[in-house]
């Protein structure tokens, strides 16, 4: 039962959970960054095996390009000390973590034998041109909400962070 | 299913193209360390800095105001991949979805023309 | 016909949303706090585009959906850390336990 799919998938899900763990358990924030990208990447990889070329690449650009640069700019933007531990609050972080492996337990016990059907699909077949057709005859209204989305995060966050120039500005 | 046994099996290539993507820095720094002499001193580690003693951190805190540039990168991306399914299924959709993909990309040309009315796309 | 079971891509995405959902809870600096979000947020996208493959009536709209989420997501990292530098602007620190102005 060791299809070539099943070996691709448990080397990019190791990847995936090793840039994970990399993210909680590093102390320098560029390099969690680092680690983080490598979850991203192999994300993308576990679409493309799931028959969703288009939402890989979308992967790729948006999370693994845009969102981890802007993230580093916020990294970058603000003073910060390198380690990022609390300290001295350890049963607190003992009490998260045994509360999310509790969650964890509970929702591994709903799916551990789960079994969907695989029917015969024609997700992989143009891929593209079936996303394009289904957005822009179905899903009219939330696409055009996406852009009002957009819009609105875009005047937003120029507005919260343009303070900051007119303040400089005084000072200069 | 053979389609979907040639899907699969194109990303073979990808999948040798990351490899070497990986293998090759590698392979190149640890021959670099293997080949290179190694013999460090205080002064080899300071930073160089012109000449003159280096004085505080490396990292210095950048101005808010680059943020901007790379909110819009950010905000323009998302626009992008909207574009990619609209333009490969053009020929299907026809005319609707070109006004729907008109009004989209005026909700975006809104937000620009705020941003430049703000005077945050000026590069000091 | 395939190598892999759903529930191997939920379990996937099940560790994936629990290693977010402990940096959210326990790291102290915010934009690491937002990142474990995405990380959140890319775990619930690995559901949906696997339900749109699996099951009775394999269907495009998960993947659409996801499509959707991931551009909710950049929206919503872009809005929040704007928010993250207009608070550094007033108390000089990233760290999530100082930002307490409302406790007293």
């Amino acid at each position: 039962m060791m299809s070539g799919e099943f070996i691709a998938f448990m080397g990019i899900a190791l990847v995936a959970v090793i840039g994970g763990v990399l993210l909680l358990n590093l102390s320098n924030v560029m390099h969690m960054m680092v680690a983080l990208v490598f979850t991203f990447v192999s994300i993308a990889g576990i679409y493309v095996l799931l028959s969703a070329e288009f939402v890989a690449a979308v992967q790729i650009l948006i999370y693994a390009g845009a969102i981890t640069i802007i993230m580093l700019f916020g990294i970058m933007l603000t003073r910060h000390e390198d380690t990022s531990e609390a300290p001295g609050s350890s049963w607190r972080k003992f009490a998260v973590f045994l509360g999310v492996l509790g969650f964890a337990a509970v929702l591994y016990f709903g799916i551990y034998n789960l079994d969907l059907p695989q029917m015969e699909n024609t997700l992989h077949e143009k891929n593209t041109m079936q996303i394009g057709e289904a957005l822009y005859s179905k899903f009219v209204i939330p696409f055009e909400l996406t852009s009002v989305l957009l819009l609105v995060a875009l005047i937003g966050s120029i507005m919260l962070a343009k303070k900051d120039d007119e303040k400089e500005g005084d000072k200069e | 299913m053979e389609l979907l046994n040639l899907y699969q099996n194109n990303y073979l290539i990808v999948f040798v193209f990351l490899c070497l993507g990986v293998i090759l820095p590698v392979v190149a720094l640890f021959l670099g360390k293997l080949l290179r002499p190694y013999k460090p001193s205080e002064a080899k580690y300071t930073t160089y800095e012109s000449g003159i003693e280096p004085f505080h951190d490396s990292r210095v805190q950048f101005n808010v105001r680059y943020y901007i540039f790379a909110l819009m990168f950010v905000i323009f991306d998302v626009e992008t991949v909207f574009l990619y399914p609209w333009a490969v299924a053009y020929d299907n959709l026809g005319i609707f979805a070109l006004i729907e993909m008109t009004i989209f990309v005026f909700m975006l040309i809104i937000g620009l023309v705020y941003a430049w009315k703000k005077k945050v796309l000026k590069w000091i | 016909m395939s190598g892999v079971p759903a529930s191997a891509f939920l379990s996937l995405a099940l560790i994936l949303f629990c290693i977010g959902l402990y940096g959210a809870l326990t790291k102290r600096n915010t934009v690491i706090v937002l990142v474990s979000i995405e990380l959140m947020l890319n775990a619930v996208n690995i559901n949906l585009v696997t339900f749109s493959k699996y099951g009775m009536m394999p269907n495009i709209t998960g993947q659409v959906f996801a499509l959707f989420a991931m551009s909710v997501a950049a929206a919503e990292a872009a809005v929040g850390l704007a928010i993250l530098f207009a608070l550094y602007r007033n108390k000089k620190s990233v760290n999530i336990d100082e930002m307490d102005a409302m406790k007293n």
